[in-house]
């Protein structure tokens, strides 16, 4: 088996109102998604991700972050949520060949006795508005996870988007 | 000609989805790694994104300095855009956002701290497509009585295939690599059969 395995890749040919990945193999240690992404809002130079574990939409949800856009800069935790943070992606505020970047890892996710890690790194260098967020997410869930959902709050995911699910092993 | 490795018995498979592409170990100023245009390993039109480890030392006598490039050679004004954070260890986290003539990979440790180097990887974001191009970078460097830590998302504004990446301690192209420097290239695949 290879050490790092492609499991799914999404490549939106049209807008969506979000990406799924479903019946996730349960062979792996780890998994990483790896996105560009742009959300079809008109205006917006950042509209928040979103991300749930299968269909866990209770309040399970728990983050810390650290941010920067132009010289501001923060950080903050927040939860219990019902929805799994992960940053920032450009909309209609910058140009259209402008796409977020999104790296996201989640950790041992086939263990039934805990709840789970997720780490991520999003950001836009855009010339007009940018933004950057490195974060850390937990869910309160002890059940292992078999599906992931990508969303924004009230836009599409927009064509030309990608996202690739990969699974690691340590042998 | 020989066929990539996820092509067994002329089937395509799934394989190893990060590939080794280079090991690069530069002592000049300069680095540029190409994509071979051949349909074989080194054919970067395969890959969704590329994964760059560095692991650098610059010849000045400085303690450190940033280690600088480009894609497909483009040096224009004003063709990158960046958001970055960072933190010397002694002040707060500081976030900048500006636009150059160049990309920005992160921090190498120079000559006078020779014992120390900076490290770095480096994401180049969905190569082939007809987007801005984005670079993620996480780079920190510790030199005994210093270091910095670097957080940066950038652009490249051009809508072409990143052919080639341009890497070098400075600006000027001035400054050599010092042996033992190593950068490994990889390319990710997506996903290619059901």
């Amino acid at each position: 088996m290879a050490v790092i395995e492609a499991i799914a890749t999404h490549y939106l040919e049209a807008d969506a109102n979000s990406v799924e990945f479903t019946s996730i193999p349960q062979t792996y240690e780890h998994l990483e998604v790896r996105c560009s992404l742009r959300s079809t809002n008109a205006t917006a130079e950042g509209v928040n991700n979103w991300m749930i574990v299968g269909s866990d939409s209770a309040s399970n949800y728990h983050m810390h972050v650290a941010y920067a856009s132009g010289t501001a800069e923060g950080g903050w935790p927040a939860g219990p949520d019902t929805k799994m943070t992960l940053g920032q992606t450009t909309g209609g505020g910058n140009p259209t060949a402008n796409y977020t970047t999104l790296v996201v890892y989640i950790y041992d996710y086939t263990v039934n006795n805990s709840g789970k890690t997720v780490q991520f790194l999003a950001g836009q260098g855009c010339q007009n508005s940018a933004n950057l967020t490195f974060g850390g997410n937990y869910q309160d869930n002890y059940t292992t996870i078999s599906g992931l959902t990508f969303y924004f709050t009230s836009d599409k995911v927009a064509r030309g988007s990608v996202f690739s699910l990969y699974g690691m092993n340590s042998s | 000609m020989a066929d990539p490795a996820y092509i067994v018995d002329g089937v395509l498979t799934d394989g190893e989805a990060w590939v080794p592409i280079s090991s690069s170990t530069p002592t000049s100023t300069l680095l540029t790694l190409s994509s071979t245009n051949d349909g074989q390993v080194g054919d970067w039109s395969q890959y969704l994104d590329l994964v760059a480890i560095v692991y650098a030392q610059g010849s000045v006598a400085q303690e450190w300095e940033w280690l600088k490039g480009a894609v497909n050679n483009d040096y224009t004004n004003d063709k990158y855009a960046y958001q970055l954070v960072y933190t010397d260890g002694n002040a707060s986290v500081i976030g900048v956002k500006a636009t150059t003539n160049e990309l920005y990979y992160g921090y190498t440790v120079c000559a006078n701290e020779s014992d120390y180097w900076g490290g770095m990887v480096v994401d180049f974001h969905d190569i082939n497509s007809g987007k801005f191009k984005s670079i993620q970078t996480r780079s920190a460097a510790d030199w005994g009585d210093g270091g910095r830590m670097y957080l940066n998302s950038q652009v490249y504004m051009g809508q072409e295939p990143i052919t080639s990446i341009q890497m070098h301690v400075g600006s000027s192209g001035s400054i050599n690599f010092i042996s033992g420097t190593r950068i490994d290239l990889f390319g990710v695949l997506p996903r290619m059969v059901a």
